[in-house]
């Protein structure tokens, strides 16, 4: 492993080694910032106590480990630092396993059970954690993007702003109809006009007209010399045709024209 | 359209990495080509190849992180490069790389799971900055009582930390014989004492 990486240091020891082991000595102001930056959690603790005493985490010696644990969490103490649960749980389970390594193993349970010790669940913890400092230290040192590598990207011209067009309600539609209504209103001329319209056959028309023509304006599909019955049947005939999905309505932005066009 | 030369489709390959935005797939360089004049995998993977060896004498270095390619600068160039950048890297704290690391070797692993490893309880915020940034994703739920959350990492996670893929990271194996030498290394200084 790049130990010299400043980087993996940094992380690996932390500015553990300026905090006093307390007892009678002077506890400097910074101290509590020190050490809630300096530990993880109790593994993390343990787990510097464990290195810096040399210790094998397969063989804790737990009365002396626990001990000096013990006297970090004073310090905590003394210094109103808001203590974790957990480092108070995991001081619980030092004294656990001190008291039962003190005691004699329990004959009851039968000879052949080995009983296991008390130590393994603590030192499997202890390594599976370990494992993932190492793996964190080893990330922190990839080179990054932004940090360390930088993205290699030819951007291309700006591409045309392309117009999205986007589905209308129906009452967009009914809106634009009203005003086709209205212009129809101002402009036909008075002429009473017997013709009937039927929508079936206005269908077929619009179909035709913009297979013919292509996509349309919505007033360029009305003729306004039918007069209202026939403006009134051509609209149902698009309510029709959209109904069926055979043709769709579209529309830029709220207040530009509304479109209409065969769904391909 | 006529099949095209080698060297031809190594620069159109070399310009379909270099303008896109994110990296490319093998697959997806193949997609832009016809069908019936589709360069296969070993061609492609032979241009590549030769566009990663153009690259050794350059300041750019052509990387492949998951499956996808794109070029990139050569890390020893940072020291320059990061003058250019306008958003200064952010750093991330020992808690949330631990965090992440847990993610991407056990995977796919719960909040309990993270806790349990790490011995304290996982920060929401922590997990909100590694979902936020796209390095993991929620991969459905685990089937216990509670069914809660299972994480994973993502393919923006293997960019970012510049890795092929996750097997880049040291295997765990190789973790426990390293650790099993610092502890022999250990005794041998007791012994000494």
């Amino acid at each position: 492993m790049d130990s010299d990486n400043p980087k993996i240091r940094q992380i690996h020891e932390g500015n553990i080694e300026s905090i006093p082991i307390p007892g009678e000595v002077y506890i400097p102001a910074n101290a509590l910032e020190v050490i809630t930056q300096a530990f993880e959690g109790p593994l993390d603790l343990l787990l510097y106590l464990i290195r810096k005493n040399k210790f094998n985490v397969l063989d804790i010696p737990v009365a002396e480990v626990a001990e000096q644990y013990a006297r970090y969490i004073d310090l905590m103490q003394i210094i109103h630092l808001e203590l974790a649960g957990e480092y108070l749980a995991m001081a619980a389970t030092l004294t656990h396993i001190k008291s039962r390594l003190l005691l004699p193993p329990r004959q009851e349970d039968g000879d052949d059970e080995e009983e296991e010790d008390p130590r393994a669940e603590l030192a499997r913890r202890l390594e599976e954690y370990d494992r993932i400092r190492q793996v964190a230290m080893l990330l922190e040192a990839r080179p990054r993007v932004g940090r360390d590598v930088f993205v290699a990207n030819a951007i291309g011209p700006p591409k045309p702003k392309q117009v999205v067009f986007e589905s209308i309600a129906i009452v967009d539609l009914i809106e634009a109809f009203k005003n086709v209504l209205r212009i129809v209103e101002f402009s036909a001329p008075v002429q009473v006009n017997k013709a009937t319209y039927s929508v079936k056959d206005r269908v077929d028309d619009i179909r035709k007209k913009l297979e013919d023509i292509g996509p349309l304006r919505f007033d360029q599909l009305f003729d306004r010399t039918e007069g209202r019955a026939g403006i009134v049947v051509t609209f149902l005939a698009l309510l029709e045709l959209i109904n069926s999905n055979t043709v769709y309505a579209v529309q830029a932005t709220s207040k530009s024209p509304i479109h209409i066009q065969l769904n391909q | 359209m006529m099949s095209i030369s080698f060297q031809e489709l190594k620069n159109v390959v070399e310009a379909a990495i270099l303008t896109s935005e994110v990296p490319i797939s093998i697959r997806q360089i193949q997609s832009i080509f016809p069908d019936d004049n589709c360069p296969d995998n070993m061609t492609v993977e032979r241009v590549l190849l030769e566009l990663q060896r153009d690259c050794d004498e350059r300041g750019i270095e052509l990387k492949k992180l998951g499956d996808g390619y794109r070029f990139q600068s050569r890390p020893e160039f940072a020291q320059w490069l990061c003058k250019l950048s306008e958003i200064r890297p952010r750093r991330y704290s020992r808690a949330l790389m631990e965090t992440l690391s847990i993610i991407a070797f056990r995977q796919p692993v719960t909040r309990g799971d993270i806790e349990n490893i790490r011995g304290v309880s996982v920060s929401t915020e922590i997990m909100r900055t590694l979902l936020s940034n796209e390095w993991i994703e929620q991969a459905g739920h685990k089937e216990v009582p509670g069914r809660p959350a299972l994480f994973r990492t993502t393919r923006q996670f293997l960019e970012y930390f510049n890795l092929e893929s996750l097997d880049e990271l040291p295997s765990l194996d190789l973790l426990e014989r390293q650790a099993s030498q610092e502890s022999e290394t250990v005794e041998e200084l007791d012994a000494e004492d």
